[in-house]
């Protein structure tokens, strides 16, 4: 075997060695060192036989070894990779690593405590600096969030407060009505109650985006209904506004639902007029309701482009409209609240699109 | 959740008398294997971890009740109560004997005696009273438990939850001994070490053992003479042996002290 230039005894070889070495008594008195240790101690071989182990660490790592590690070595016989603390002769601190293991010396009873030290300095700072770092983020985070809930805050009572001066030009304008003759004041009266319909309709909009962002989410008053009429009222009421355009409907429903009548009519009239508004103006809008054993669901279909691939994914996320149409279209909020309805009735809302037609499938379970 | 299975409660021991062995900060029910043996035959023995600590549920670890040594304490009165339990006698290490006289005092009838190892009521000097250590040392004690995980590592706790039937997992978490979940630590060792249990001493009627090591850094000597200055009902034995751990550096010395006092 190679001769190792360490000198013949252990002794030399462990003096020769980058880490610390120290043997204690089962009671924690130092019964030798290595050099190492001598050395980043600051004090002598003579000076630290009879200390106790303790006596070496700052006093963090003193409770920590005297409650946790002392009892490891009893129960357990060793401990790995503990972060401790060197108290130098100077008064200053030296992180280091620790293992410790006890062995039973030449008598078979006594133990020894056998602790290899290793310097963690440089370890530490950068274990320090992954700490400070999660703090930072946990800081970020913390204040986003306070922010997030106080925009939506914002954003609901913005909501709630433009409702009262819209309710007074809605009823305003109904009073006027009775009164104008002319047709160009009827004309523009219609103007004024359409905007203000449609502003009514993004007020809500945004009144149930901050409902189901602050945690609420959309709350539910179900009764057991027949769904037919439900589509029948929302198509006459949307053909009214699109008197040009066919809707054919294919309704074969006989199942009662439980659901909130309000609120499916809400994404009914979502999709429809979603669907009437993008589709091609030439095919007709087709609605398909059917409930099977265990489901209802509605299929609203246009003609027409395909949504574009950049958008489809993100098509129920709030504030969603194609980027380069005027605002024309609202805040883009429908078909968010309308996937949310889904999902408080325990349903899914999904789409497809293709060159010919766009269809959006509603599907919920009859029984909520 | 149950009581038993939240403080991971052991029943075990042929007498009818029953003993009750509360480990203390660091650690978990494994310190007293060496203790327990002594007892087996004459008294029922109840060994349990705090929750936080060694195999109790984490996820009952409720920060604001376990922010002060009451919530423990109410934990032993749970365990106690949920046994039907009477004539206890308690063994509280270190902190876990402050939680033992907290338990008396609120219901003192469940109790016969208390065994108090290691005991510290403050940990922090404050005028003529030596507890030990300063302020600013037992903050440095808290800022060292943040760099050592205790033995559990962040990738171990999703597997002990997701796997908490499987029986040579938990069989294997049994061979690590006083695991503590790192977080829980930190509050631990501050409901620990900041508190200062002193004014409560004089109440506490029961009969107590208290046990003190003749080399402790974590509650001196004068500690011990303090509370038996102070608790009307007590009994001091200064202990040969050295350390934070009796029952586990030297067992038969801690069982014969105990034994005697019985």
């Amino acid at each position: 075997m190679m001769k190792l230039p360490f000198g013949d005894s252990l002794e030399e070889f462990l003096d020769h060695s980058l880490s610390g070495h120290v043997f204690t008594s089962s009671r924690g008195e130092i019964i030798n060192v290595n050099a190492k240790v001598v050395e980043w101690l600051g004090l002598s071989r003579e000076q630290l036989i009879g200390k106790k182990i303790t006596s070496l660490l700052a006093v963090g790592s003193r409770i920590f070894y005297e409650t946790h590690l002392s009892p490891l070595l009893k129960l357990k016989g060793y401990f790995e990779e503990i972060s401790a603390e060197l108290l130098l002769a100077d008064g200053s601190k030296m992180q280091v690593l620790i293992n410790g293991y006890t062995r039973n010396d030449d008598t078979g009873n006594e133990v020894v405590v056998c602790l290899n030290i290793y310097r963690a300095t440089d370890r530490r700072v950068y274990e320090d600096n992954l700490r400070n770092a999660i703090t930072n983020a946990e800081n970020i985070i913390k204040t986003e969030r306070e922010l997030a809930i106080l925009r939506e805050q914002f954003i609901a009572v913005l909501g709630h407060d433009l409702r009262n001066p819209l309710g007074a030009i809605k009823t305003g304008s109904a009073l006027l009505a009775r009164s104008l003759s002319s047709d160009r004041d009827k004309s523009i009266l219609g103007t004024i109650t359409k905007s203000t319909l449609r502003m009514e309709e993004m007020i809500t909009n945004v009144m149930d985006f901050a409902r189901v962002r602050l945690g609420g989410g959309i709350l539910l008053n179900r009764n057991e209904v027949l769904v037919e009429p439900i589509i029948m009222h929302i198509v006459n009421e949307l053909t009214i506004s699109f008197p040009q355009r066919t809707v054919v409907c294919a309704i074969n429903t006989e199942k009662a639902v439980s659901c909130d009548v309000n609120r499916l009519s809400q994404m009914l009239s979502n999709l429809l007029a979603n669907a009437l508004t993008h589709g091609a103006a030439d095919k007709p809008v087709r609605i398909i309701a059917n409930t099977t054993e265990d489901y209802l669901e509605i299929d609203v279909i246009n003609g027409g482009r395909a949504i574009p691939q950049e958008i489809i994914g993100s098509l129920f996320e709030p504030f969603t409209r194609e980027a380069n149409t005027p605002s024309q279209q609202g805040l883009g909020l429908g078909l968010y609240i309308a996937a949310q309805i889904a999902s408080a009735h325990g349903g899914l809302l999904e789409v497809s699109s293709d060159a010919d037609e766009t269809c959006f499938s509603f599907r919920m379970p009859l029984v909520g | 959740m149950s009581v038993l299975k939240r403080n991971n409660v052991h029943v075990k021991g042929t007498g009818t008398s029953p003993m009750m062995f509360a480990h203390g900060f660091g650690c978990d029910q494994n310190m007293w294997r060496l203790v327990v043996p002594a007892f087996e035959q004459s008294h029922q023995i109840i060994l349990f971890d705090h929750v936080g600590a060694g195999l109790s549920d984490l996820t009952a670890y409720n920060p604001s009740k376990y922010e002060e040594l009451d919530g423990y304490a109410m934990d032993i009165l749970e365990i106690a109560n949920t046994l039907q339990l009477k004539d206890v006698i308690f063994v509280g290490h270190s902190v876990s004997a402050i939680m033992g006289i907290l338990a008396a005092a609120k219901s003192p009838e469940l109790f016969r005696a208390l065994v108090l190892v290691s005991p510290s009521p403050c940990y922090i000097n404050d005028g003529d009273y030596i507890g030990g250590f300063s302020r600013i040392e037992i903050g440095e004690l808290l800022t060292s438990l943040d760099t050592n995980h205790m033995g559990w590592s962040m990738t171990m706790a999703p597997l002990i939850m997701a796997n908490a039937d499987r029986a040579e997992l938990s069989e294997e978490l049994t061979n690590s001994f006083c695991r503590t979940d790192p977080t829980i630590a930190k509050q631990f060792a501050r409901a620990t070490f900041l508190t200062d249990s002193r004014s409560i001493l004089p109440d506490c009627k029961t009969p107590a053992l208290i046990l003190q090591c003749s080399d402790d850094i974590i509650a001196p000597v004068s500690v011990g003479e303090f509370m038996h200055k102070e608790m009307p009902n007590s009994e001091l034995v200064i202990l040969e042996a050295t350390g934070h751990c009796p029952h586990l550096s030297a067992p038969e010395e801690t069982i014969t002290a105990i034994q005697n006092f019985l």
